[in-house]
Formats: C-alpha cells, sequence, structure tokens
C-alpha cells in the first residue's frame, strides 16, 4: 500500500480510504455471497480458479441505468497465486445478500 | 440645452437595438429552458427553486442529472426552440457583443449630441412630477410633456433608467455567471448574492425588458403611433402613410432576421457553430481567457449535496474496477510527448501533496454547486511528460460512452473533451481523485476527473482513462473540440 502526505500535513493511507458507495458486508454476507459463486459454478475468468476473497459491495441499482433497483455488485478476488488478473465480481439481488 | 429631436443616428440605434434585444430575448430564453428553475442559492439544490417553468418531475430511485431536466420549448419563444442550448449560447453571445457595441456608440453620441438631456433629470422634483403622471395616465388622461423635451416626467425617468440602469444591470449580471469572471474576481459574483442570484437578477432583467417593451408600444399607441412612427423614421412628423410602410418594412425584416437564424439553426447548426463560434472566441480569448481562478471558498459554504450531469459508465469492466476501489484503473498519458506515462491511482495520490481547491463549479446549463476538490496539479504530469513543441492541445478520453450512459444528450460515442495547452498551467487546473475530503465519488467522475475552474463544467472531463497531447483536433469526432461540441454544437472554449 501506498502511503502519501494529504495536503493538511496529516500522514494518511490513500488506498484504505473506502469510497463512499462501497459497503462492508457481514461475515454471514459473505458466506452467502460465496454460496452463490459455487451455486453458479463462478470461476475466475483469467486462470479457471475457483476460490475467492470476498470483498465490499457496490449499490448498483441508484448509479447505472441498466440496473435492476436492487442490484448489487460484489468484489471477488482469486486467491490463486498465479493468477495475473485476480480482481473480478458478481452480480447479486439484495435479497441474494 | 441641445435641440431634443431625433438625429439619424438616434432612428438607427433604435432600430438595431429592436433586433438586438428581441434576439437577446429569445435566445435567452432558450438558455433558460436547459435549466428551467431559478434559486437564490449557489449550491441549486433540487426543491429549493424559487421558480420552475417546467412540469418534469425526477426519479428518486434512479440518478437523475440536470440533462433530464431540459426542457423544448417552442421556437416562437426560444431562438432556436427544441433543446438546442449550444444554438442559444451562440446567438445570445454573438447578439450581446453587437449589443454592446451599439450601446457604446449610443452613449457616446448621446453625450457627444448633448442628446443626454432627453434622459438624466437635472432635479428631484422629477419624481413628485413623475408620480402625478403616472395617476394622470391611471385616470386615462395624458399627463403633460416636460417644458421644451418630448417626454413626459414618467417617461423620461423610465427611459433613462432602462438606457442607464436596466441595460449595465443585463450586462453585468450576465458576465457575473461567466466561470472566468467568476473564477477571477469571487467578490463580483458575491455582488449580485451569487451565481445564482446573479442568474435570478438576470431573468428579472428580461422579464424587465419585456414589460418596458409592452408599456412602451403602449405609449406610443396613447400618445399617437403614426405622428411618433414618422420621428423615429424621418425625425419629423410627415408623410405618415410613408412612415408606416417604412416601419413595417423594417419589423418584417427584423422578423425576418429571426426567422432566418431559427431556420439556419435548425437545419445547419453546423455552421452556425463555425461561423458564429469564429467571432465570439476572439472575444473569449481576448477577455476572458486570461482569467486564472484565485477562489477559495469557506468549508462552510460547501454544498451539501453537488449536482451532477452525465451518467457513471455502465460496463461490467467499469463497475468490477469500482467495487475493487479501482485498483486496476490506470491512466495513460501519452500523445506528442516526449515521456508517455502510465500511473495507477496510488502512483498519481503518490506524485506529491495533493492539491485542495474548494470552488464554484458552473454548469452551462446554468446551475451551480460549491465543492472540494483534491488532487495533482494538472501542469506536474504535463512537465514530467514533456509535451513536444507541436503539442497545442490536450485531449480527455473517457470511459463513458454517451449513447450508451446518457440516453437524454442527443448524439453517441466515448465522451471526450478537448483543452488548450495553455490552461494546462493555469493554477487551479487539477485533475482530481478526491471530492470533499473523500475518494472522487463515482457519479462524480471516479476514479478521475479534470477541474478547470475558468471554465463550463462540461470541459472537466470525468471518469478519465488517456490523456493525449495533440497538435490539433480536426481529425477527433467531428472537429470541434470536444464531445458536446461535436454533438450539441456547443463551444470549445467556455469561458462564459
Amino acid at each position: 500500500m501506498t502511503t502519501v502526505w494529504s495536503g493538511s500535513g496529516s500522514r494518511i493511507d490513500a488506498t484504505d480510504a473506502i469510497r463512499p458507495e462501497l459497503t462492508a458486508l457481514t461475515d454471514e454476507q459473505k458466506h452467502r455471497v460465496l454460496r452463490q459463486v459455487r451455486r453458479r459454478h463462478g470461476s475466475c475468468r483469467h486462470c479457471g480458479g475457483a476460490e475467492f476473497l470476498v470483498g465490499e459491495a457496490l449499490y448498483l441499482g441508484f448509479l447505472f441505468l441498466s440496473e435492476d433497483t436492487d442490484a448489487y455488485m460484489v468484489a471477488l478476488t482469486c486467491t490463486s497465486p498465479r493468477c495475473f488478473a485476480p480482481r473480478t465480481g458478481i452480480r447479486l439481488s439484495e435479497s441474494e445478500l | 440645452m441641445a435641440q431634443l429631436d431625433y438625429p439619424a443616428w438616434l432612428r438607427i440605434e433604435h432600430w438595431v437595438n429592436v433586433l438586438f434585444v428581441t434576439l437577446l430575448i429569445r435566445s435567452g430564453i432558450e438558455i433558460l429552458a436547459t435549466h428551467p428553475k431559478l434559486y437564490w442559492r449557489n449550491d441549486s439544490r433540487p426543491g429549493t427553486e424559487w421558480a420552475r417553468f417546467t412540469r418534469k418531475t425526477m426519479p428518486t430511485d434512479k440518478l437523475y442529472d440536470t440533462l433530464d431536466e431540459e426542457e423544448s420549448y417552442s421556437s416562437i419563444v426560444s431562438l432556436p426552440g427544441h433543446k438546442m442550448l449550444g444554438m442559444g449560447r451562440h446567438w445570445h453571445f454573438i447578439t450581446v457583443m453587437g449589443w454592446i457595441l451599439t450601446g457604446v456608440a449610443y452613449y457616446v453620441l448621446l453625450f457627444a449630441t448633448g442628446q443626454w438631456h432627453r434622459y438624466i433629470p437635472y432635479s428631484w422634483s422629477i419624481f413628485p412630477e413623475a408620480w402625478n403622471d403616472v395617476l394622470t395616465y391611471l385616470s386615462f388622461k395624458l399627463p403633460p410633456l416636460l417644458p421644451g423635451e418630448p417626454l413626459d416626467a414618467i417617461q423620461k425617468l423610465t427611459y433613462g433608467s432602462v438606457i442607464f440602469i436596466l441595460a449595465p444591470f443585463q450586462i453585468l449580471t450576465g458576465a457575473a455567471q461567466s466561470p472566468a469572471v467568476e473564477a477571477h474576481f469571487p467578490w463580483f459574483v458575491r455582488l449580485w448574492g451569487g451565481r445564482q442570484g446573479a442568474r435570478s437578477l438576470h431573468f428579472f432583467g428580461l422579464v424587465a425588458f419585456i414589460g418596458f417593451i409592452a408599456v412602451h408600444l403602449m405609449m406610443v399607441g396613447l400618445w399617437g403611433w403614426s405622428q411618433l412612427n414618422a420621428l423615429m423614421i424621418f425625425g419629423v412628423v410627415r408623410h405618415l402613410g410613408w412612415a408606416l410602410a417604412a416601419s413595417l418594412a423594417i419589423v418584417a425584416a427584423i422578423v425576418l432576421v429571426h426567422v432566418a437564424a431559427t431556420v439556419w439553426s435548425l437545419r445547419s447548426p453546423r455552421t452556425v457553430q463555425r461561423v458564429l463560434g469564429s467571432v465570439i472566441i476572439r472575444g473569449r480569448r481576448l477577455f476572458l481567457r486570461p482569467l486564472a481562478s484565485r477562489q477559495n471558498y469557506s468549508p462552510s459554504q460547501l454544498s451539501a449535496e453537488h449536482r451532477v450531469n452525465g451518467k457513471p459508465p455502465d460496463t461490467d469492466d467499469y463497475k468490477v474496477m469500482a467495487v475493487h476501489n479501482f485498483v486496476d484503473w490506470k491512466l495513460e498519458v501519452g500523445g506528442l510527448v516526449e515521456n508517455p506515462m502510465t500511473f495507477t491511482l496510488a502512483e498519481l495520490r503518490a506524485l506529491r501533496e495533493k492539491q485542495t481547491q474548494r470552488v464554484l463549479h458552473n454548469c452551462v446549463q446554468g446551475w451551480s454547486s460549491i465543492g472540494e476538490w483534491s488532487g495533482v496539479p494538472f501542469r506536474e504530469v504535463v512537465e514530467m511528460v514533456k509535451p513536444l513543441p507541436q503539442a497545442r492541445h490536450v485531449c480527455f478520453l473517457t470511459m463513458q460512452d454517451t449513447g450508451r450512459d446518457e440516453p437524454s444528450a442527443e448524439g453517441s460515442g466515448q465522451f471526450y473533451e478537448i483543452i488548450d495547452l495553455q490552461l494546462a498551467y493555469y493554477p487551479q487546473c487539477l485533475l482530481a481523485y478526491e471530492m470533499n475530503g473523500r475518494p472522487l465519488p463515482i457519479k462524480h467522475g471516479a476514479p478521475l476527473r479534470l477541474r478547470i475552474e475558468n471554465q463550463v463544467g462540461f470541459k472537466m472531463a470525468k471518469w478519465i482513462e488517456r490523456i493525449e497531447f495533440i497538435s490539433g483536433y480536426q481529425g477527433i469526432g467531428e472537429g470541434m473540440g470536444g464531445w458536446r461540441e461535436d454533438n450539441v454544437y456547443y463551444d470549445k472554449d467556455v469561458e462564459i
């Protein structure tokens, strides 16, 4: 992670700054996400791996015209050390979270 | 005192003024139509408008922007009508240039010939006289004229007010809506109660002009249309029939100009953009381009909700990048440079201590908001990539496809905007990755957007993915200097 000086002189970790649109998920929600990945036979499109770490969720319904009003994108990171593009995501409805 | 007659220059100025004022009114209504709401506060917060000229209601469950709020007015009231803001702006600005020149000539001639006596009172006693005149009119009688003058007291005061107060007021409140003027002289926009105060007052000026025209025509009718019309055609009361014919011909010519301007704008907007734009740009570059931003609003003045225009890229790639906090996003900077570079968001953040600016955002549609933007001054990146001598402009390419993402906009294709390289060195030209102390929101252009505080909002490209240094832009898109210039005929340089 990159550490930089902010304009006010305070020391902040830039990549730790969570963007306002992202929602942190509970452990239970993360389990539900992984269950959905398995149910859909989800795999990494770059390396084919099927193991993921679950990150935050982005509510899509408000920001994007094509999305259903209850749609979320959940961050998934492929755990395979050989994967060259591990970051991906899964679209879920609110009831699936 | 000079004889207060109707010299030729005064008669010519009168009819030229009729043309200019009517063009200004119609093109002004076109500009109003694009955001048909008026506010007093700089934040233009939805629901706080004191006047609205639209029945549209906006959704609450989906992001809407101010393009969705735009109205389409008839060509009868607006120039050219039918949601053609680009055309309305061209006509408004070209006309105001002509109007100001006419006005300056009018002032000079008024004072050089002594004709100013007809408008400027010498005594406070004119005010009670004017009030008596109003009462006389209300009793359906005509008041006496001032001794040796062509007007009564209330007419003298009214004409004087229109010429020496209302006309300059409209020019000043119009100038107060220029982002370059606001950015360089923040006190000037405060003088009018802020950006939206200036816009609202400018609207009152429009209403006052319409009211004046109506009362003026009524007065001419009451005092004797034929005689006064002859005075305004021949300078003396004679040949009443010919004078009527001549005035009708002049009015017909003015109407013809309006019809021609409307039809030309609706049928060949690109030609209008090129022809009028080539004149307007000279005025902009001469008077407004040197005005660099030196704004610094206080934190308490930040808008609680900063309005937006444009919608985020509606692609899975973008959404995946966003949910991972744009770790995989990269900014390519290339083109006519010695040292092409690629930056991640973290690398951009690490370039230097971030610069923060609290500034007034001016949308081309007329709304405003105040936001705090932080990021890297663009000149730092420019100095790193080292533009080649032939580089003259900078093209900002974005991830937005307007046809896909912005149904309310006319046109389609990748959104891009081009600025002159000169602007990159302005002190508040910023590549912003934060807003109000937090990561730049998606709806405001995450992960990176441009801020150029002496320009109108659409130039400040959002969702940037590539920056290209170029020698010319004729071969890019339609060759007009940006997506909005190509598709909705805005001007490339938008200091107003």
